[in-house]
């Protein structure tokens, strides 16, 4: 299990570091609070969009006075609803998120996800969006219900400090269960390693029947693409199953296992591009926020 | 490059049954590493589920397989013993054991051993079956204890075994040599060494000794077989008795002294002969002043009891005085034992005028200081550090010896007796000594000493007999059944110089932590 202080997950350069980022939605559903991002509702937004006729019930203050001078008739001016957009963070908690790499001392998969979620959230409450947490692993955890407003924010970060990291990867069955959740269309945000036995076909499946936009974010350690620490005869070890292979490691494996892991990495990132959000493989020895801001283009998602 | 423990086919089978066996081992072999991965998905995906190892097939490692190869080769090799030299040449030696000539036939086979025996040779003893002595390699010490434990007399067959021992390992160019009384055998070609001639004895002294209203006689200390005794003065043979006084003691003479100066010789069998200066016919007298220390007048006691050219007499008549402090008015010699007197003498040494051979080296630094200066006297022995004079003597009219008493601490030293018998006998224009042969001490008199024995009259005539005590190692008689049931060292054990043994254990050695530590790190099976 792997919990830490919030201190010790998010210090303030990284914070200030977020200061000016932007999740912008193309456009969000109606149905949502008052925000900042713009819907397809009908409503006090700032933006003017159309006009119709008066019908009775209608605020006096919309007329269109000009309009009615000209042709007689009363119509009323009709404005764009801001509203906020749903973000929905889908974590991966499982064993293998909360493991370092085999060489040199980076933070855990498990530390990096936290922080880009972190991260991410920050900016969307910034923007008094709303956020929600579905950590997962063998099964759901206990997830952070919808929340917003620049105070939720260290409510979020106490909930992800003590959030563990233990058993195996169903992200299969965490992208299923989510997709049939009953929620207001968003922006999912999946942080996991992707390690789910069943393969990346499996995983692109589950991810493909989301409805929501999705953007993928995968912590990665330096060199896990192509492992070249366990050259030898080995007893590999699942750290989540605890199953076995005994294997040969030399070049030609090496080989193999790294054009394995990147056909698995270009299948997930395929699917998080076609579902419109992206995909970002985020290193475990670099800062979490300059490689989140490579998402940002002129600051800004466009989710 | 030869090889001693394998035929060289017999290696060749070995180590390519070492590389079949062991390429299949590492086939088969699988040393694996517990290893806690992030996920077996990729592992999987390559399709990693094969067998590390199966047959047929090829090694899945080479580097390993090469060195598990050198390894075992490398210990097959040592096995085979392979040296390089020996092809030259050697010497091999076949003695006849006898117990009649064992120490002068040992003596002589050593001096032929240290002559070196080549990359192969050896040194046998002529017994059914053949003795090893020494072999090639072996030092030295060993043939005395070899020797010693010898238990078989030669036979013709013993020493036709021997040589057909030695044939096999004998090249063109080595050289073959019989140690025996008898000729070898005539099939065999070989050098036949002069047997050395065995001494029936040893001497263990040889002085004059005066008896009360006779001539000088001399004392024989003789250890050994009982044989003739021969004095001759001049080319004649004296009618001198031989007196038995003792154990190994032979009293000779009296023999009277010749007016014309002839010298006598002692000739003991046909082992030996002496030529032995006369005595003086006066001895010396001597007085030690009481004044001296106790344990130097006990010294000096002994010493005149000891020497019959010596005799203690009152002051007023003697000759030569022994005093701790000079006399100038007192014109007789002097012998002055002067007390030391502070000065941290370091080591003193010989130096070219020294009467004696002291051994000086070995004493250790005493506090104590050197003569005082005296102009015109010679330095017998000198302070090497700081040059003072620590024993000296003059040879003008007023005839002084002075020696600081240190030099004679211990009393119990051997320099002791012999620095003082010197010091009077130089007074009292006496030669060094009568003590002609001292069994343990060498016989090293300096040159420059004016009144020393020859050293070649002490010696004996053909300069074979022994003069030191020495382990009496035979080559005796006995049972050959117990020299069969010994655990003697055989020939084909042997071997020469050039062993690549220990380099090749060496390596042995270092490919297997070379080894041990690929291993640890995971770069080998």
């Amino acid at each position: 299990m792997t919990t830490a202080t919030a201190a010790e997950l998010f210090d303030p350069a990284f914070l200030r570091a977020l200061e000016g980022l932007r999740i912008l939605a193309r456009s969000v559903p109606a149905g949502g609070r008052h925000a900042e991002q713009r819907s397809r509702a009908r409503g006090q937004g700032q933006e003017f969009t159309d006009v119709r006729p008066y019908v009775a019930g209608d605020d006096f203050r919309t007329v269109d006075w000009h309009v009615f001078l000209r042709l007689d008739k009363v119509f009323v001016r009709l404005f764009l609803q801001d509203e906020d957009l749903p973000i929905y963070f889908l974590l991966d908690q499982s064993a293998s998120m909360a493991r370092g790499p085999a060489l040199g001392n980076a933070p855990d998969r498990s530390v990096i996800a936290r922080r880009a979620v972190a991260a991410l959230a920050y900016v969307a409450l910034n923007h008094m969006d709303r956020i929600a947490v579905f950590p997962f692993a063998s099964e759901p955890l206990r997830p952070l219900p919808g929340t917003s407003g620049k105070n939720g924010f260290q409510r979020l970060l106490a909930y992800l400090a003590a959030l563990p990291a233990q058993g195996s990867t169903s992200l299969v069955e965490a992208l299923q269960q989510f997709a049939t959740r009953r929620l207001r269309r968003g922006l999912c945000v999946l942080v996991t390693d992707g390690f789910d036995p069943r393969g990346a076909e499996a995983v692109q499946k589950a991810m493909s029947r989301v409805p929501h936009r999705l953007l993928v974010v995968r912590p990665v350690h330096a060199g896990e693409e192509r492992p070249v620490h366990l050259r030898g005869e080995l007893r590999a070890i699942d750290c989540e199953s605890g199953e076995h292979v005994e294997v040969s490691v030399d070049d030609a494996m090496l080989d193999r296992y790294a054009k394995a892991y990147a056909e698995f990495a270009e299948a997930i990132a395929t699917v998080a591009e076609q579902r419109g959000g992206g995909c970002l493989a985020l290193r475990s020895d670099q800062p979490v926020v300059p490689q989140l801001a490579t998402l940002f283009q002129n600051g800004v998602i466009q989710a | 490059m030869s090889l001693f423990g394998l035929a060289p086919a017999t290696f060749a089978l070995g180590a390519l049954l070492l590389a079949g066996g062991l390429a299949l081992l590492h086939l088969l072999r699988v040393r694996l590493r517990s290893v806690e991965v992030d996920t077996l998905l990729f592992f999987r995906l390559a399709g990693a589920l094969q067998k590390p190892r199966v047959l047929p097939g090829r090694p899945a490692r080479w580097f390993a397989f090469v060195l598990a190869l050198l390894v075992a080769l490398a210990a097959w090799l040592a096995m085979a013993e392979p040296r390089s030299g020996l092809q030259d040449a050697s010497r091999f030696l076949v003695v006849e054991p006898d117990q009649q000539s064992g120490e002068a036939r040992l003596e002589q086979v050593r001096s032929l051993a240290l002559a070196g025996l080549g990359p192969r040779g050896a040194i046998l003893a002529a017994t059914l079956p053949p003795t090893l002595l020494l072999a090639a390699g072996e030092p030295a010490n060993v043939l005395e204890a070899r020797a010693a434990a010898l238990q078989t007399t030669a036979t013709a067959l013993g020493e036709r075994a021997a040589w057909q021992s030695i044939g096999d390992r004998r090249l063109a160019g080595d050289e073959v040599v019989w140690l025996g009384a008898r000729p070898a055998l005539a099939e065999f070609p070989v050098v036949h060494a002069p047997v050395a001639r065995a001494p029936v004895g040893v001497v263990r002294g040889l002085r004059w000794q005066r008896a009360a209203g006779t001539g000088p006689s001399l004392l024989l200390q003789w250890e050994g077989d009982a044989v003739p005794v021969e004095l001759r003065v001049g080319d004649t043979v004296t009618a001198a008795g031989v007196t038995k006084v003792g154990a190994g003691e032979l009293l000779l003479g009296p023999v009277a002294v010749p007016a014309n100066g002839a010298p006598l010789r002692c000739a003991i069998g046909t082992a030996a002969a002496f030529v032995v200066p006369w005595p003086t016919t006066t001895p010396l007298r001597v007085h030690v002043d009481p004044s001296l220390p106790v344990d130097l007048t006990i010294a000096l006691a002994s010493i005149l009891e000891a020497d019959e050219e010596l005799v203690e007499a009152p002051e007023a008549t003697a000759e030569v005085v022994v005093s701790a402090q000079d006399v100038p008015e007192d014109a007789r010699p002097r012998l002055v034992l002067l007390a030391g007197h502070g000065g941290g003498a370091r080591l003193a040494v010989n130096t070219a005028a020294a009467p004696v051979a002291c051994s000086l080296r070995d004493r250790q630094p005493r506090d104590a200081g050197a003569l005082p200066a005296m102009p015109g006297a010679r330095v017998w022995i000198a302070d090497e550090a700081q040059g003072g004079a620590l024993a000296a003597a003059t040879s003008s009219t007023n005839r002084r010896i002075w020696i600081v008493d240190w030099l004679l601490r211990p009393r119990t030293h051997a320099d002791v007796p012999l620095l003082l018998l010197t010091s009077l006998r130089a007074l009292g224009d006496r030669e060094a000594s009568s003590m002609v042969a001292l069994a343990g001490q060498p016989l090293a008199v300096p040159a420059a000493f004016p009144t020393a024995l020859a050293v070649g009259a002490l010696l004996p005539v053909d300069s074979v007999l022994p003069l030191h005590e020495r382990a009496s190692a035979g080559l005796a008689i006995a049972s050959p059944v117990a020299a069969i049931s010994g655990s003697q060292p055989t020939l084909a054990a042997i071997g020469g110089d050039g062993s690549w043994v220990p380099w090749l254990l060496s390596l042995l050695v270092l490919l297997l932590a070379v080894d041990a530590m690929l291993f640890h790190r995971g770069r080998l099976p």
